[in-house]
């Protein structure tokens, strides 16, 4: 850190000496005010006791030439409802600097970074969620002749404002064949192949067991693109790796995922699948929620963005699962009936996910700590329906100034597995316990370009649930003022949710201003409880009534 | 360069697959721990303790689904140590966890309960304490840890050792805890004692870990009042020397619902620079 501090100091003196130096700037802040809300929350738990919280960071970035270096300031006074609270106070999280010279890229002090899909290696930070695990210690990236690219990353991972016990240490090799076979390429031919290793210690100390301190997990992949096809392969395993995740078995872990797509102009196909077994890798073995993941586990199901469809979102179920996901995009072509003066994008998705079998050893015992767990099948489904969603739009443009698109959608959700976070164990143990909701929904979205320069988008959506939330009805306005200006209202009624006393509406209200590279959102309603994903990795959001304020900029 | 390059990653490849994995081919450890109960002996009516002991502060709720999963980690260190464990059930936390409706109609949460848990910022349920450590920071320890701190804990020696002598008058209900507690090490920071009661075998509804409302359970180390308040009073400005020893005595009614044959005194003596327990200690409230 003093390191980073003295560079920085050295280099301020000379910014604007030369043109290739560079200082650059990006602020954010957030911040929401509590309004007790006794329809919302009529005993009161979630109204924070601090009325107004808030929270922001500012990232510095110094570039001179190959050398760069950076720092983020993050402060939570105290941090938002519904992000982790270990985020508390303030402090410098993520300083680096980093040099890149002929075939060598070499960092030291924090750095993400991920190797192949990241199914045993991703270093990232989603501000949304409020995951960070950014590594803190030295990356070393360097390209070989041949088309070879090797990776090399030591340290330890961030946990809120302090770091994990455990120390991380991986390698990555990646061979692109057109760059030693050049004619590859001429003949539409582009493949790429690696494998990476990646290894964590932490201290064991247990009564009963042998922990294993020192867990591997590698990986291979291939990625072949070829006229418009491109297939990408990635498999993993991991040794035992006891933890609070998988209850503490002994059994390896192992993940297949695999994607082949198709696309020219007009038509998109994507074919995805995924097996996941006891994939769970952090550094610290007792680590809970999304703290300290070594790994990522790529979603294979569409991220649904329109609001009553977005309260059932997919959780990644780091023990088990199985599935996949198809999807058409097809674009009707202008001219003919139903693709009209414009064209007319058609679009089918379906995703399923399902737990995978886990069958009792030999001794009748499964999911026993200090044991292989279970035996599993491979290809073999489990019984539980974690997740089905089949869904659809069609989107038509009738006139330069209006277009509108339709989407329906049928989901299934595993309400006690995806909401409530019962494990795919206790269900077998317990067979039927799970309550597995339908909810089947419509949207329609028109968006109008007034003669003014001004554009009024709306949606209208209507969701009807056999359980859990209940049905739900949902009207926006986007009025587009002029290029500074967006003004929102939106309001959900939850009229058919099964218990009466929540059965109440759900408006906001929120005014967005840009100005440059400065956005400006000032918000205020009620925030409906639920589960907010992003790739998969999900946090609770707490019900909430109140004003919020977010600011972001650059320099 | 071109062949170091080679070599270097060849020697740091080789490093990494034959260093980087523990495979285990027996998870459970070959010396079973067989819990000899050495820690404290009775002197006539008193309770001498000779080894160190560690608290184990669960912070729980009957509607909380998942803190079975934390009192069965209790168990399970109750069984490998016996009474040089000290554990105690803190009801207390968020109200949806805690609170009281018809399913769960019996209110464990107190007071001072409640205060505890706020200074120590508990923020979610099941959460723990083992043996205050790691205050302010990281002192909020989820119960997958708790065994390997407690272990960790009780192989260091112990720093003070307390002598307890119960009475109780079961007319008046009133019961009286005197202690005496002798310092095994330097101490140079403000010593505080806590004194709690907590209440074991009750049967009352709980939520378990499949959702299910379990009306037999029985709730163990349920902590039900403290008579010197919930974070307790000082005893040393200036910390102590080996060999010092604190005198004490602390009288508590007992609430008409509570049974006294399954309640226990629970005494703490902590650095109160950093809330770290010194020596914690236990005994019976109707001996």
């Amino acid at each position: 850190m003093r390191l980073i501090l003295f560079i920085f100091t050295l280099c301020i003196p000379f910014i604007g000496v030369a043109q290739q130096q560079k200082i650059r700037a990006i602020i954010q802040s957030d911040a929401q005010w509590y309004l007790r809300d006794e329809i919302l929350d009529p005993s009161g738990e979630y109204f924070p006791n601090e009325r107004l919280l808030g929270q922001g960071f500012a990232l510095f970035t110094y570039t001179d030439g190959d050398f760069q270096a950076g720092m983020r300031y993050e402060n939570y006074q105290n941090v938002m409802l519904g992000f982790p609270t270990g985020y508390r106070g303030e402090g410098i999280t993520y300083r680096y600097a980093r040099v890149r010279k002929e075939n060598w890229d070499i960092t030291v002090g924090n750095f993400y970074e991920q190797f192949g899909s990241g199914l045993i290696f991703r270093s990232y930070e989603e501000r949304g969620l409020g995951l960070d695990n950014a590594m803190d210690g030295f990356r070393i990236i360097t390209k070989l002749n041949g088309g070879i690219k090797i990776k090399g990353v030591l340290g330890r991972q961030r946990k809120y404002f302090t770091k994990s016990e455990g120390v991380v240490r991986g390698a990555d090799i990646e061979w692109s064949a057109n760059e030693l076979i050049p004619a590859l390429g001429k003949k539409g031919v582009f493949f790429s192949t690696g494998a990476s290793f990646v290894s964590k210690f932490q201290r064991g100390f247990d009564p009963i067991l042998n922990l294993p301190q020192n867990v591997g997990a590698f990986a291979f992949r291939t990625n072949l693109n070829f006229k418009g096809v491109n297939w990408g392969t990635e498999w993993a395993y991991k040794i035992n790796d006891p933890s609070y995740d998988n209850g503490y078995i002994y059994r390896p872990g192992n993940g297949l995922v695999s994607t082949i797509s198709y696309s020219k102009k007009g038509l998109g196909i994507l074919a995805s699948i995924k097996r996941i077994d006891n994939m769970s890798f952090r550094s610290d073995r007792n680590g809970q929620q999304f703290d300290l993941f070594i790994n990522f586990l790529p979603p294979t199901s569409e991220p649904h963005t329109y609001a009553l469809v977005a309260l059932y979102p997919y959780a990644t179920q780091i023990n088990g699962e199985i599935g996949g996901q198809f999807e058409i995009n097809y674009m009707v072509p202008r001219g003919s009936p139903l693709g009209g003066k414009y064209g007319t994008k058609l679009s089918i998705n379906s995703a399923l996910s399902n737990s995978i079998d886990k069958s009792v050893l030999a001794d009748g015992t499964r999911g026993q700590k200090g044991t292989q767990g279970y035996i599993s099948e491979y290809f073999k489904f489990g019984p539980t329906i974690y997740f089905r969603d089949l869904n659809g739009s069609i989107s038509h443009k009738f006139s330069k100034k209006h277009k509108s698109q339709i989407s329906f959608f049928r989901l299934k959700y595993n309400k006690t597995v995806l909401n409530d976070g019962v494990g795919d164990i206790t269900l077998l143990e317990n067979p039927g316990m799970d309550s597995v909701i339908t909810i089947n929904a419509i949207v329609l979205e028109n968006q109008f370009k007034l003669s003014n320069g001004q554009t009024i988008r709306n949606e209208l959506q209507w969701s009807i649930a056999d359980g859990f939330r209940g049905d739900m009805a949902m009207a926006l306005i986007e009025w587009t003022i002029n290029h500074d200006l967006t003004l929102a209202i939106q309001d959900i009624y939850n009229y058919g949710h099964p218990t009466p006393s929540r059965r109440i509406h759900y408006p906001i209200v929120s005014l967005i201003h840009f100005n440059g590279p400065t956005r400006v959102q000032v918000g205020y309603g009620r925030q409906q409880q639920g589960v907010f994903c992003v790739g998969g990795v999900c946090r609770v959001v707490p019900p909430s009534n109140g004003l919020s304020i977010s600011l972001t900029t650059s320099l | 360069m071109h062949y170091l390059k080679y070599f270097i990653l060849f020697i740091f490849s080789s490093y990494l697959f034959f260093n980087s994995c523990d495979v285990i081919d027996e998870p459970f450890k070959d010396n079973t721990f067989i819990p000899i109960d050495t820690s404290s002996t009775i002197i006539g009516d008193t309770l001498v303790q000779t080894e160190r002991a560690v608290i184990v502060e669960d912070f729980t709720g009957h509607r909380c689904k998942n803190c079975p999963k934390a009192s069965k980690a209790i168990r399970e260190l109750d069984s490998l140590f016996g009474s040089k464990l000290v554990p105690l059930a803190i009801h207390a936390g968020p109200s949806n966890f805690t609170g009281v409706n018809n399913d769960y109609p019996i209110d464990f949460t107190t007071q001072e309960g409640d205060d505890i848990a706020t200074h120590f910022g508990i923020f979610a349920l099941p959460m723990g304490l083992v043996q205050r450590l790691d205050y302010p920071d990281s002192h909020q320890k989820t119960y997958s840890a708790w065994s390997a701190l407690t272990f960790l804990e009780l192989a260091e020696s112990p720093e003070a050792l307390f002598s307890l002598n119960a009475k109780y008058d079961s007319l008046s209900r009133t019961a009286v805890l005197n202690y005496s507690v002798e310092l095994s090490s330097n101490q140079t920071n403000p010593l505080w004692i806590a004194v709690y009661i907590k209440e074991s075998e009750i049967i009352a509804p709980q939520l378990m870990p499949n959702n299910a409302r379990n009306e037999t359970y029985i709730h163990k180390n349920v902590f039900r009042n403290a008579p010197l308040g919930p974070l307790g009073n000082l005893i040393s400005q200036n910390g102590g020397e080996v060999g010092q020893i604190f005198n004490g005595s602390i009288t508590s009614n007992l609430d008409p619902l509570w049974n006294a044959k399954e309640c226990e005194w629970v005494i703490l003596l902590y650095d109160k620079s950093n809330y770290k327990v010194i020596q914690p200690g236990s005994t019976l409230v109707y001996p």
